[in-house]
């Protein structure tokens, strides 16, 4: 009796020890290839849908990171670990490359365009760009630094003083401003749920749920030259052979994905 | 050797909080410090956080003091439960907290149609940002009370009524000076909680520079917008403040 | 003259007091539990009791359509642990009393005094509480009750906190300055020394029971 539950253990303890040494052993050959992804996060409902049709096609897991241009940047400088770079706009991508991070050119791969939203009950009464300049409306932007929200102060400053905009129509648009998000989704979240009177964000980011809950006006045409999107391989990059892959896809296949969500052709 | 080991280990965990600290606060020359908080953004920031804090700090002991002596005195069915109430906001994620007061005081949440009513608007305002505060701090400040003033011998608040001093009187001169230590304590945790209330502060009251960007926003934003002098500025403020007040409690305790 | 006539159900026992306590020390002995303490804290109004009265000097204390709580009694307590305030001075907590009858801070100033040099602990006034033996506490929280001129005085096992040694020379000492004072004084003990020390008036209680006991001179 006693006997048996020794063998037992015995033989339980002897066949852990086999496994923790055998285990170890295929160094390499069977690890899953992976390789992390730093966004923007307007590329969120793009590259998610996009992943597992590269991971199909290659075997190479993805990571992903999204979050504001400028805060992916500014983590990147500071020595976090990442195989691709997606940016919202070109000025955040020169700090990578300025900084000698980036392997290589970056290449555009998409582009976006702005639109202004509002909730769907409207309580500013805004049908346009002009009327974000009317007093006490109140507008919401990501911050200065994020992609879209130096993308639209650069739109505001482009209508001043064109006909049907007051010559200090980006002052007053930037006085009603009363938050700066962190990233572009911030802003559509804030609106669809009735905080602010209007905010502007990309048409990709008209999300099926987005959309029911804001009404959508373009911007006119000209008042703000497209979003350009590059990406690029790091130079740190711990898996540089698929993170190559990864961007090659991106402009590849991958395009389609794109176009699905609303993003433009490079 | 048990010896050795427990100093070691103490040691470590003692070094692990100063050495980036110190790298911090060494980072920039006092010169550049100086300069970098000179800009208005930074003055804004600071500002605002000294001003909401304390306003934060003095709803917090105003409302959780009484709070804190009823669960330290009053016996009712349910106080446990009560008491986990309390302490909830210290285990929820701030930005779920942002996102619930959003839910119930913003524009279109359940108290909405009350607030127009009143003409009162609370998202994107300074208003906001104490409340995100006083919502992340408070359970601190009450959980120190409340110990402090279970810890008090009862005896001497019978001795103070028999004294002649009523319950109001006796409260202020004997139970609050017993309990101090625990209330200053549970102040200062309450405080610095305050100070660096990130989450739910941008969730529910926005980010705008005067109105709800506080110090810990202004070092994130100033992060990625390039500017890591004003962020490095203002952390060592923050860090400077910090140490100032946890400083001052000590020797206060001491006395 | 304090009248007593209460009663309340305990979680161990009912406890029934009814005896009138005139001027003078009136001793209640007692094993430990037996209520003793029970009985100070109901006439003190610490605690309320079911059903009864207590009636001092003509004025109702407690009945079933009264209750004056503690701090309007004017009956002073010396708790067994003396419960002197630790975070302030001597004379600070002599003075204290005398704070929560408004009284003027220089007339305050010299009746603490006064008490304090009649229990010839004078000296100590500025002394914190915790520097001071378990003799000098007595006294410190004696005058306390005292100072406020009280009109009635209930002691609760004024000697145990005391060492054996220090025990026999401040029971005379305080059956001294007890024949002094002429109001309703309660002193309970367990211990029968006390009970020679203070022969006017004994009374029994147990199991929350007060029992007049044998009546000397």
């Amino acid at each position: 009796m006693k006997s048996l539950q020794t063998m037992n253990r015995i033989r339980f303890c002897a066949l852990m020890l086999a496994t923790a040494l055998v285990a170890p052993l295929p160094a390499g050959a069977a690890d899953p290839a992976k390789i992390t992804v730093f966004a923007a996060a307007s590329l969120r409902e793009a590259f998610e849908a996009a992943a597992p049709a590269f991971t199909k096609k290659t075997g190479t897991a993805v990571t992903f990171s999204f979050g504001g241009s400028d805060t992916l940047a500014a983590q990147l400088a500071q020595g976090a670990a990442a195989d691709v770079f997606a940016s919202a706009n070109e000025a955040q991508m020169k700090k990578i490359t300025d900084a000698g991070l980036a392997a290589g050119q970056p290449k555009t791969f998409a582009r976006n365009r702005l639109v202004l939203i509002v909730p769907k009950s409207n309580p500013a009464g805004i049908t346009n760009l002009p009327g974000l300049a009317k007093p006490g409306v109140k507008v919401v932007l990501a911050a200065a630094a994020v992609p879209v929200g130096g993308y639209a102060r650069a739109a505001f400053k482009h209508q001043a003083g064109q006909p049907g905009y007051a010559p200090d129509y980006a002052d007053a648009v930037e006085k009603n401003v009363v938050s700066n998000e962190l990233d572009v989704k911030a802003v559509a979240t804030k609106i669809s749920i009735g905080e602010g009177d209007a905010g502007v964000v990309y048409s990709t980011d008209i999300t099926p749920d987005i959309a029911s809950k804001v009404t959508v006006i373009p911007f006119p045409p000209g008042a703000s030259p497209d979003a350009i999107y590059p990406i690029a391989v790091l130079k740190n990059a711990p898996n540089s052979r698929d993170a190559q892959a990864f961007v090659g896809f991106v402009l590849g296949d991958g395009q389609a994905f794109l176009k699905a969500r609303g993003f433009l052709a490079p | 050797m048990i010896r050795a080991v427990v100093a070691v280990a103490a040691a470590l965990l003692l070094a692990f909080i100063i050495i980036p600290l110190a790298g911090l606060v060494l980072h920039l020359a006092p010169r550049d410090i100086v300069s970098a908080l000179q800009t208005p953004a930074a003055q804004s920031a600071l500002c605002l956080s000294l001003l909401t804090t304390v306003i934060a700090l003095a709803i917090t002991l105003t409302l959780g003091t009484p709070l804190a002596y009823i669960l330290a005195r009053a016996a009712f069915r349910g106080r446990s439960i009560v008491d986990a109430i309390v302490d909830l906001p210290i285990v929820v994620p701030p930005a779920v907290a942002g996102l619930a007061l959003l839910l119930v005081f913003g524009r279109t949440g359940t108290f909405a149609p009350v607030l127009a009513r009143l003409g009162i608007q609370l998202s994107f305002t300074t208003a906001a940002v104490v409340m995100a505060q006083v919502f992340v701090s408070s359970p601190f400040y009450v959980r120190a009370a409340r110990a402090g003033f279970l810890n008090i011998d009862r005896t001497l608040e019978s001795a103070s009524a028999t004294l002649g001093m009523g319950p109001l009187r006796t409260f202020f001169f004997v139970t609050v000076p017993l309990a101090a230590p625990a209330l200053l304590g549970g102040a200062v945790l309450c405080w610095a909680r305050a100070l660096g209330e990130f989450g739910a502060t941008i969730m529910f009251a926005g980010n705008l520079l005067g109105v709800s960007q506080t110090l810990p926003l202004a070092v994130y934003l100033n992060l990625e917008g390039g500017s890591m002098p004003v962020a490095i500025a203002l952390s060592v403020i923050m860090i400077a403040f910090s140490a100032a007040v946890v400083i001052v409690v000590r020797l206060f305790e001491r006395r | 003259m304090l009248h007593i006539d209460v009663g309340l159900q305990m979680r161990d026992f009912t406890f029934a007091a009814s005896t009138e306590v005139p001027s003078g020390v009136t001793v209640v002995v007692g094993p430990s539990g037996a209520g003793k303490s029970t009985l100070l804290r109901i006439i003190a109004g610490l605690l309320r009791p079911d059903s009864g009265s207590i009636v001092l000097d003509g004025r109702v204390l407690s009945d079933h359509r009264t209750f004056v709580p503690p701090y309007q009694r004017d009956i002073g307590l010396v708790f067994q642990e003396y419960a002197l305030f630790p975070h302030l001075s001597v004379g600070r907590n002599v003075a204290y009393g005398l704070r929560a009858r408004n009284v003027p801070a220089r007339e305050r100033g010299a009746r603490v005094q006064a008490a304090l040099d009649r229990l010839e602990v004078g000296s100590l006034a500025n002394e914190h509480v915790g520097e001071l033996s378990g003799g000098q506490r007595q006294r410190v929280a004696l005058a306390r009750a005292l100072v406020i001129e009280p009109k009635a005085l209930l002691l609760d096992e004024p000697l145990s906190a005391l060492d054996p040694q220090t025990r026999g020379r401040v029971r005379s000492e305080l059956a001294s300055i007890l024949s002094d004072i002429h109001i309703p004084t309660l002193l309970v003990t367990h211990d029968e020394a006390d009970r020679a020390a203070f022969p006017q008036r004994v009374l029994l209680i147990e199991h929350g029971r007060l029992i007049s006991g044998a009546q000397h001179g």
